[in-house]
C-alpha cells in the first residue's frame, strides 16, 4: 500500500517535459507555436542583435522578436500564429522564410464521425420514441453532410466519382428522412380533421 | 487526440439516448442543457477553426434540439403535477 501511494505521489509530482518542434515549410495549426532557426556563424554575428518580424499574406504586420541562443550555431525565434494562411518571416540578416498554417486534417475527421453519431443518435431515437422532428433533424444532418462533401470534398479523397455518388446517396437518403415523416404528419394533421 | 469538443459533443448525444432509453428526466434535462451551450459555442466560434456548413448545421441542430427536448420535457413534466 504505501508502495502504490509513492507510485502515485511519483506520476502526480513527476515533472512534464513539453519541447517546441521545429518549424517547417506547411503546418498544421496544432503544431504551432513552433521554433524557427536561423544559422549564424558564431564568431561573427550575436542572436541577440537579430530581430525576427513576422507578417500574415506578406502584409499584415503581427510582431516582432528579438532572437535568442538555440545551440552554437543556431539562433531561435518563436512562431505563434495559428490561423490558416501564409506567414512571412524577415530576419534583419536580410535572410527570409515562410510558413503555410493548414487545418489538421483529423479534425475533420472526427468531424464527420460526431455528423454519423449524431445522425445515427437522432434517426434511432425518432423511430424509437416516434418523434418526427428528431428523423426530419437527422435528414437535415444528411443533407448537410451531403452539401459539404460536394462542395469541399472529404480530406485525401480524390476520387471525383465517388465523392458525387456518395453526395447523391446521402442527399438521397436525407430527403427521404425529412420528406416521409412530413408527409406522415400532414395525413394525420388531415385526418384529424 | 480527439478535442474536448468532439468528446463532449459525443458524451452529450450518448446521455440523451440513454435518457430516453431508461426514461431518466433529469439527464435529459442535463443533456439538453448542454447541447444548446455546445451548439451556441459552434455557432458563435466555429470548431478548432473551421467554419463551414458542417459547423454550422451542427451549431443550429444543437441548439434547436437542445431546446425542443428541454421545453418539452419540462412541460410534460409539469403537466403531471
Amino acid at each position: 500500500m504505501k508502495q502504490l501511494t509513492y507510485l502515485i505521489m511519483l506520476a502526480v509530482l513527476i515533472a512534464s517535459v513539453m519541447a517546441l518542434d521545429e518549424c517547417r515549410g506547411t503546418m498544421n495549426n496544432n503544431e504551432i507555436p513552433c521554433y524557427i532557426l536561423l544559422p549564424i556563424e558564431p564568431t561573427t554575428q550575436i542572436c541577440s542583435d537579430i530581430n525576427v518580424t513576422f507578417y500574415k499574406n506578406a502584409t499584415e504586420f503581427l510582431y516582432n522578436q528579438t532572437m535568442s541562443n538555440f545551440s552554437y550555431f543556431n539562433c531561435n525565434a518563436t512562431f505563434n500564429g495559428t490561423s490558416y494562411g501564409t506567414y512571412t518571416f524577415y530576419y534583419t540578416t536580410g535572410d527570409s522564410g515562410s510558413i503555410i498554417v493548414q487545418e489538421d486534417v483529423d479534425n475533420r475527421y472526427y468531424l464527420y464521425l460526431v455528423f454519423i453519431v449524431v445522425f445515427l443518435s437522432l434517426i434511432g431515437l425518432g423511430y424509437y420514441k416516434q418523434e418526427n422532428i428528431f428523423v426530419i433533424l437527422g435528414g437535415f444532418m444528411a443533407c448537410a453532410i451531403a452539401l459539404n462533401l460536394f462542395l469541399n470534398g472529404f480530406p485525401n479523397l480524390t476520387n471525383d466519382f465517388l465523392r458525387n455518388t456518395i453526395s447523391i446517396i446521402l442527399s438521397g437518403l436525407g430527403f427521404y428522412f425529412i420528406i416521409a415523416p412530413s408527409i406522415d404528419y400532414f395525413e394525420n394533421w388531415r385526418s384529424n380533421d | 487526440m480527439i478535442d474536448f469538443i468532439f468528446f463532449i459533443s459525443i458524451v452529450a448525444i450518448i446521455l440523451l439516448v440513454v435518457s430516453f432509453v431508461y426514461r431518466i428526466f433529469v439527464l435529459g434535462l442535463i443533456s439538453s442543457m448542454a447541447m444548446v451551450a455546445i451548439g451556441v459555442s459552434i455557432l458563435s466560434q466555429g470548431v478548432l477553426g473551421i467554419e463551414d456548413i458542417l459547423t454550422l448545421t451542427w451549431g443550429t441542430i444543437f441548439v434547436t434540439l437542445g431546446s425542443y427536448i428541454f421545453i418539452n420535457g419540462s412541460l410534460e413534466q409539469i403537466e403531471t403535477f
